[in-house]
């Protein structure tokens, strides 16, 4: 490659990252054909107990509430609408929120780990966003280990007597890039680097997503917290002494 | 979104379990066989299926096709990379030191089959979302036997989705009319108050129509009703034979 060569491809490298990921990163979704038979294979089991308690706690709470079904099914549109809008980015253009934490604060991480498999199915059908063979390694990063992540840190904030609105932001912004570490590890198992492997492929991956991935986490943080306050001013939803679920029992 | 095109009645009518089990087929044998050649041959039939079956306009296709396929081009793209302390067969920069940010040849050919590997994929999955309405997913659930819970669960989220992405339209062209996108600080802020807004509203509706329901002697129990189907003999042998020439294709690709 002579010299001018290796500055134009430089130049549309950089052009990719600044326009094309935060544009098309599509809420950190891995598309339909990306990964190995073994890995989707592997995520869909890794899946599997989540999904089941997230069923059994679905199962309880329809059950004991009949209107709840109703609420969820609101909350899974909330959701997906959340998912599908672009958000104010840093780097000029837009992205999506992974809306995750949005949900674990309200409705706690189990019911969002199947209401966030609903969700990714109708991204797929939809959207084209994501995919059906993805759609396990998508489950675990977007409605497993995101929401989980989100809820934890929510509770120890509260726990710590942090701030409501603080405890919101960190909880949103922190499960967010834990979505975001999720997807690089599951991307690079699955394009382990030939030299340095799995770790180095993950350096890689990690790098070429936190140009927007971590301003996208900051502002998706602040907006949760605004949103979620906005939320308890003009409503009599209380999301700490009892869930939105509870309240309507 | 992918809902809003016309197909013919003729696609319309097919079983959505052939349907989805040709579409789920056709995504398998590409990304267990990985071969360009059988994928272009996927990607040929799918899209000849979907341009005879289904009314795409140009801006459509620009809208949903072109961007994800972008996306895989970029991701494919970024594959090919990596990170080494050596000089690349066809490209390198250096970063740090002695490391260098290299393309091999193994890496790009790699990158290519996982490009041919995602377009094919993407496209039996396009096939799939313009052929198959939500409705049929919902017969595809019942067949497979998935949980009533989650199948009412689909379909009432399926419902909501559009209830909810009106409001936020409507308050977003309210927000724009009122110069809410002037400044980064405003979007924010108009971003958070949208979605609050959207949240409390779709939640009040939520309870009106759980009320609505119960007034109609809802019990817990939702009942769709299903559609007849045509069972045509030709449509399942179609797809054995669509899935067969893939593998055979890919075979002989990786053989020779």
């Amino acid at each position: 490659m002579t010299k001018k060569e290796k500055k134009v491809f430089l130049l549309t490298s950089v052009l990719c990252l600044f326009f094309a990921v935060p544009q098309k990163a599509q809420a950190m979704l891995i598309m339909e054909g990306y990964l190995p038979p073994k890995d989707c294979v592997l995520w869909f089991v890794l899946c599997i107990p989540f999904i089941a308690a997230g069923f059994m706690s679905l199962k309880k709470i329809t059950a004991e509430n009949k209107k709840a079904l109703i609420i969820l099914a609101m909350a899974g549109a909330f959701t997906f609408v959340l998912s599908s809008l672009k958000i104010p980015s840093v780097t000029g253009s837009s992205s999506h929120p992974t809306g995750t934490g949005f949900g674990a604060v309200i409705f706690g991480p189990w019911v969002m780990s199947i209401i966030g498999v609903i969700v990714l199915v109708f991204q797929a059908l939809l959207l084209a966003h994501g995919g059906i063979t993805t759609l396990g390694a998508n489950t675990f990063s977007m409605a497993v280990a995101g929401p989980f992540v989100s809820y934890g840190v929510y509770k120890l904030c509260r726990k710590l007597k942090v701030g409501k609105f603080i405890s919101v932001a960190l909880s949103a912004g922190l499960g967010d890039l834990f979505t975001y570490c999720v997807t690089s590890f599951q991307l690079s198992l699955a394009y382990p680097s030939p030299n340095g492997g799995i770790i180095m492929s993950m350096v890689k991956f990690l790098a070429i997503f936190a140009v927007t991935q971590i301003p996208l986490a900051i502002i998706e943080g602040i907006i949760t917290a605004l949103a979620l306050s906005a939320i308890e001013k003009i409503s009599d939803i209380d999301f700490d002494n009892k869930g939105i679920l509870k309240m309507e029992a | 979104m992918i809902n809003s095109v016309y197909i013919t009645e003729y696609i319309k009518n097919v079983n959505p379990n052939i349907k989805t089990v040709f579409a789920l087929s056709v995504i398998l044998s590409c990304v267990i066989f990985k071969e360009p050649l059988g994928c272009i041959f996927a990607m040929s039939v799918m899209w000849a299926l979907i341009i005879k079956n289904c009314r795409l306009s140009r801006h459509l296709i620009c809208h949903i096709v072109l961007w994800p396929v972008l996306f895989i081009a970029f991701s494919s793209f970024m594959v090919a990379f990596d990170i080494t302390n050596y000089k690349g067969e066809i490209f390198s920069f250096k970063i740090i030191n002695s490391y260098f940010l290299t393309v091999n040849a193994q890496g790009a050919k790699k990158a290519i089959r996982l490009f041919f590997t995602s377009a094919a994929s993407l496209s039996s999955m396009y096939f799939l979302s313009f052929t198959t309405p939500v409705n049929d997913v919902v017969y595809v659930l019942k067949t497979i036997k998935c949980p009533k819970e989650i199948t009412e669960l689909f379909m009432l989220i399926y419902r909501f989705i559009f209830i909810v992405l009106n409001m936020a339209h409507s308050i977003i062209t309210a927000q724009n009319c009122r110069m809410a996108q002037r400044t980064f600080k405003t979007r924010i802020n108009a971003m958070a108050l949208m979605l609050s807004s959207v949240f409390v509203l779709s939640y009040n509706k939520s309870l009106f129509m759980y009320n609505a329901m119960l007034s109609r002697c809802y019990s817990g129990d939702i009942n769709f009703l299903n559609e007849k189907y045509d069972n045509n003999r030709k449509h399942v042998l179609f797809a054995v034979v669509v899935v067969l020439v893939i593998v055979l294709i890919s075979a002989l690709e990786r053989v020779f």
